[in-house]
């Protein structure tokens, strides 16, 4: 069922023909995550017996290291892809073509447990607070699921530890006996940020983090985001539709459409010399508030 | 108990929970005092006394055996809980297992598991228990298995059916990017979301397990004598239907009203458990 070979998959390993072989992703003991040629096809149920079933193109060829303590933006209209990338590079989804590096670990070779271990250190927040939350779940529970899946931690450890990151991300220790029904929309991401923070991730990738809160609310929830890099040095996969969240985030931006990267560089560069056109089409449809 | 006390004030408000659950209060109560008393020995016949009208001593009169007919009812109220609560309890392991399953290893296991649901759903679930019992052999636990095996369908395709729209849920995603195995998710999410549309078919599921062991009953394949059952009161009556039509009235007012009060109920439930959730979001 697993892949017994960790080597495989990650693209010519065939001993006979080193010489030629594709040269692998050069890992730099810095770079936390690398994202090589990552493709992921899904193939639609077909609608008649006679016609091939339709393909899906949602990432087609994206490639992409985030050094540590980096935090690396990607933009693009709603359907170009972005989630799914997400996805492929949490491990959430078989990936059709490429590889995922973690740490130099191709995590989609890696056997299935092995690859819940490394969870740990790579965690998710999902675009929206109210679904990705178990309505059934106390927020204790909810923040302390990836300890509670991955470590042995005694209960009042375990409680110890969910009460400090609440207050990391500005929620109370009183709040761990409520359910998430009881939250605002900023809260619950609080929450979500809390629980992707509680096992110290090197990794955390925020998809929307932002998208589905009060424009007065994306600006704290954005702080909160900087403010726990700056104290626990966490590496950003930043994922928006939004060209100000990504701005105001993130030092490397990647603009994505049709499930490739069109342009990719330095925020200041992007933002002020924009050179593919989609990007200017982007920049332009986008009115500058606060600029 | 789950932050919200307003659960208990929506139930009362609700008229078919409430008409439901005192129907189903007075069978399950009704069953309890028969354990330690009824007015007369249920079982014990009085062939002096056969076929005697309703009075204060025997307030709906006595069979042609002479046994006090309020007594056999109220025993009977028993028998019928015990056919429901073992045999819904067979399907609901069961198909809830199997639904579960079927929806965390979807592929060829779900399509598997969900065409021999199918398959056994297709059959007149009754005419199958006749034959299973036939083959079995008769008698109380035969029929009690054989409903409850043929209530196991029904409660893996629900059970799966609503799995499946859980597992979709993005929560399930941030579960998964947490660490948690398709076991873990099963028992923690999966499950107790779940719980609330169980929790409705329960009550039908009971309704016609008491249903089905009454037609099995009447036919002889149920409960044996002397065991108080309702079916087989009306078995035991259908040769007096036309001297004495009240005999046969009594016990299927029983069946309806205990088969009506569980409806309601699983009616008002649903109304009441269901939108909790949905208002929420
Ligand atoms: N599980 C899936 N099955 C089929 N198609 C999918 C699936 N997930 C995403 N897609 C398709 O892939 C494309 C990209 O989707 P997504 O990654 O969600 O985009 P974004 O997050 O940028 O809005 C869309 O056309 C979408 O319909
Ligand atoms: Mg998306």
């Amino acid at each position: 069922m697993t892949d017994s070979d960790p080597q495989a998959g990650a693209g010519g390993a065939d001993s006979t023909t080193v010489a030629v072989a594709k040269p692998a992703p050069v890992i730099d003991p810095s770079t936390v995550v690398a994202v090589h040629d990552v493709h992921k096809h899904y193939t639609l149920p077909r609608e008649t017996l006679w016609r091939d079933p339709t393909l899906v193109h949602a990432v087609n060829g994206v490639t992409f290291t985030i050094e540590k303590g980096g935090s690396f933006g990607v933009v693009g209209e709603s359907g170009c892809g972005k989630s799914t990338l997400a996805r492929c590079v949490m491990g959430l989804e078989t990936l059709t073509q490429g590889s995922v590096e973690f740490r130099g670990q191709n995590i989609h070779a890696l056997p299935v447990e092995e690859l819940r271990q490394l969870r740990r250190h790579f965690q998710m927040v999902f675009q929206d607070p109210f679904g990705s939350l178990d309505p059934r779940m106390k927020v204790a529970r909810i923040v302390a699921e990836p300890i509670e899946a991955l470590e042995d931690t005694k209960l009042d450890e375990r409680r110890a530890r969910v009460i400090e990151v609440l207050r990391a991300v500005g929620l109370k220790e009183s709040d761990t006996d409520k359910y998430p029904h009881e939250f605002s929309g900023g809260q619950r991401q609080r929450i979500a940020i809390a629980r992707a923070l509680i096992t110290r991730p090197a990794l955390i990738v925020a998809d929307e983090p932002v998208s589905a809160l009060d424009v007065s609310v994306q600006a704290q929830v954005l702080n909160l985001l900087q403010d726990l890099q700056d104290e626990f040095g966490v590496t950003y996969l930043l994922i928006s539709h939004d060209l100000a969240v990504v701005k105001f985030v993130c030092d490397e931006v990647a603009v994505m459409n049709e499930g490739v990267f069109v342009e990719r560089g330095p925020t200041e560069e992007i933002f002020a010399n924009p050179q593919h056109d989609y990007t200017k089409t982007l920049l332009a449809a986008v009115p500058q508030i606060g600029g | 108990m789950e932050g919200q006390p307003s659960i208990w004030r929506r139930c009362l408000a609700h008229r078919s929970f409430v008409a439901g659950g005192s129907l189903t209060g007075v069978l399950v109560l009704t069953a309890l005092v028969s354990l330690v008393w009824t007015p007369w020995n249920p079982i014990k016949q009085n062939l002096r006394e056969r076929l005697v009208a309703p009075s204060w001593e025997h307030l709906l009169g006595t069979d042609q055996f002479g046994r006090d007919i309020f007594s056999i009812i109220m025993a009977g109220a028993q028998n019928s809980i015990t056919v429901g609560v073992v045999s819904v309890s067979i399907g609901m392991t069961f198909g809830v297992a199997l639904g579960l399953w079927a929806s965390a290893k979807r592929g060829w296991t779900e399509e598997l598991i969900m065409r021999a649901s199918d398959f056994m759903y297709a059959f007149p679930a009754i005419l199958l228990a006749i034959m299973l019992v036939a083959t079995l052999g008769q008698g109380a636990i035969n029929a009690i298995v054989a409903i409850g095996i043929f209530s196991i369908p029904v409660f893996a395709r629900l059970t799966r059916g609503a799995a499946n729209a859980i597992w979709a849920r993005e929560f399930i995603l941030a579960a998964r990017a947490a660490g948690k195995g398709k076991l873990r998710i099963t028992v923690e999410h999966v499950l107790p979301n779940i719980v609330s549309v169980l929790v409705v078919q329960i009550t039908i599921q009971f309704a016609l397990a008491i249903l089905a062991e009454a037609a099995l009953s009447f036919l002889g394949l149920g409960a044996q004598p002397p065991t108080p059952s309702w079916g087989r009161m009306l078995d035991e009556t259908r040769s007096m239907i036309f001297i004495n039509p009240w005999l046969a009235v009594y016990p299927g007012v029983a069946i309806a009203i205990s088969v009506l009060g569980l409806n309601l109920l699983g009616d008002g439930l649903r109304d009441v458990i269901d939108p909790r959730l949905a208002r929420k979001r």
